[in-house]
């Protein structure tokens, strides 16, 4: 893992940058939409601008969560049992981002 | 942390890398208390990640399942759990920040890291609250 430590910091730092202005989009977006029906949700997801920014959420946050729970694995978790978990924390990540992609982009733009 | 290492070791491969120490060695700080906080706060996230992924795949292909996620979410528990995640979305946010200026080289003094780790608490709590109360008004409940 040693050769991977400077990109996952950068990657970890970048990430965590861009993910502030998305956060507060995501958290005004939730407030604005709170009670909203099925077919207001809907039509609100459908806009282009939303899906984009979504999406990139989706991306960006899982990029994110990846890499930090992976350096939570390394720091608690011994060396037998780390390979297994890197693979389910990259599985759980990589399904997350398929299904939040592929429901937003299928909406949006199907 | 014992057990941990003992089959690679007995393998004689590589040395068995260093662990960090669990929560019990430490004394309490709030700067140690921010550090296991934002660690918990992220955990929480990437585990919320999963009810976000099912609400996008209901609101995009299932109007049962949106109907069932909607009506749990505003169920006292649901309205509970969505306070505890704003809560924790808004430390691990403003603690993210406070490494990023570390990370610049800023604020790593004690004092102000004392002062910023209990300004992320502050902070939290607050947002949590205007969160909900927005939220909540929004949804026509307040």
């Amino acid at each position: 893992m040693a050769s991977k430590g400077t990109p996952k910091f950068i990657v970890q730092r970048c990430s965590a940058v861009m993910l502030l202005p998305l956060t507060v989009w995501f958290l005004i977006s939730l407030i604005g939409n709170a009670g909203a029906g099925y077919l207001d949700m809907r039509a609100w997801l459908s806009a282009p601008l939303n899906a984009i920014i979504m999406f990139l959420l989706i991306i960006i946050g899982t990029v994110h969560m990846r890499i930090g729970m992976s350096e939570i694995i390394e720091d608690y978790i011994g060396r037998d049992i780390r390979p297994i978990l890197m693979l389910l924390n990259t599985a759980f990540a990589v399904l997350i981002a398929i299904i939040s992609a592929w429901s937003v982009l299928t909406l949006a733009f199907l | 942390m014992t057990s941990a290492p003992s089959s690679s070791s007995a393998k004689k491969s590589s040395p068995p890398t260093a662990l960090s120490p669990h929560l019990q060695i430490w004394k309490f700080t709030v700067t140690m208390a921010a550090s296991i906080t934002h660690r918990a706060c992220g955990g929480a996230l990437y585990g919320g990640t999963l009810i976000l992924a099912i609400w996008l795949f209901a609101t995009a292909k299932h109007p049962p399942l949106y109907g069932i996620i909607s009506d749990l979410l505003a169920s006292p528990l649901g309205l509970i759990f969505l306070a505890f995640y704003s809560w924790a979305l808004m430390f691990h946010m403003f603690n993210g920040v406070r490494h990023l200026f570390w990370d610049a080289g800023h604020g790593f003094d004690l004092p102000t890291a004392r002062r910023t780790a209990m300004g992320a608490y502050i902070f939290a709590t607050i947002m949590m609250i205007i969160i909900m109360v927005l939220g909540l008004k929004s949804a026509g409940i307040l």
